[in-house]
């Protein structure tokens, strides 16, 4: 069973997030996150170190899938994944979901015992299913 | 629980809605909708597939956490499984999809179209017809 990692600019926003995807997992998921700096919890920003520690804290063999918010959060996971060894780098994936509802899908298919691929690429089919849909 | 069988289908109401629903189609991605169908016949024995209507009672409609449920239940079966909200005239969406599910905005009261086909269709439907 695969872990999420939540980045967010904001510590109350990656919060939130997980609440939510906590919320749609089932209990053997590991749910963690990493939001704003590392001095002061209310400084909006992302950092490669907190968010390092955020994948070592849910890390398994099964792999790691990351969801950012915008911008820098995707620069900061870059770092963070550099900083890994070799061995766990491979086995985590920056994802390309919008970070609710991807966590939300991620969160849900993880905890159905989804591989790695399988649970992003259900998180990114996100990006093309509109809120409003199928309504008229 | 306010279920009714396919059998006992079409009701009035759902079919003219089906049928306005056919005719002004919201076209686009819009995937045809059987309301109507049967078991399956003998020369297509190996794909059955089995339809019903349900009835929202959750006074919060159907939510995120019940749509969890829902597609957790979805997802142990083969059957391609679909669900349209016939009280808003939507098309048929992925019942393993909870982001597809919750585009049916259904409301307490909505009736949803459930559809699945495949070999365990029929045992589908059973699980999921509970869990409205």
């Amino acid at each position: 069973m695969i872990g999420l990692v939540i980045v967010s600019h904001s510590a109350k926003l990656a919060e939130g997030v997980r609440e939510l995807a906590v919320q749609m997992a089932g209990d053997e998921v590991g749910i963690s996150q990493a939001g704003g700096l590392p001095d002061d919890a209310q400084a909006l920003g992302t950092d490669a170190f907190k968010i390092l520690s955020a994948i070592e804290e849910v890390w398994c063999e099964d792999g790691v899938l990351l969801l950012m918010d915008v911008g820098s959060s995707v620069m900061s996971a870059e770092i963070a994944l550099e900083m890994l060894p070799e061995q766990q780098r491979r086995k985590c994936l920056l994802s390309n979901a919008p970070l609710v509802e991807g966590a939300i899908v991620a969160a849900l298919h993880a905890g159905l015992g989804e591989p790695l691929q399988t649970v992003n690429a259900v998180a990114e089919a996100a990006l093309s299913t509109p809120k409003l849909a199928n309504t008229g | 629980m306010e279920n009714c069988p396919s059998h006992t289908f079409p009701q009035k109401e759902s079919l003219e809605e089906h049928e306005r629903r056919s005719q002004s189609g919201p076209g686009g991605n819009a995937r045809p909708l059987h309301p109507d169908s049967q078991p399956a016949p003998a020369n297509n024995s190996h794909q059955p597939s089995q339809s019903v209507v349900v009835t929202i009672t959750d006074p919060r409609g159907l939510h995120l956490r019940s749509g969890r449920d829902v597609v957790r239940t979805a997802s142990q079966f083969q059957a391609r499984i679909t669900a349209a909200n016939l009280s808003r005239n939507s098309s048929a969406v992925d019942l393993k999809s909870i982001l597809q599910l919750v585009q049916l905005q259904a409301r307490q009261g909505h009736e949803l179209q459930l559809a699945a086909s495949g070999p365990d269709a029929e045992a589908a439907i059973e699980a999921l017809r509970s869990l409205f």
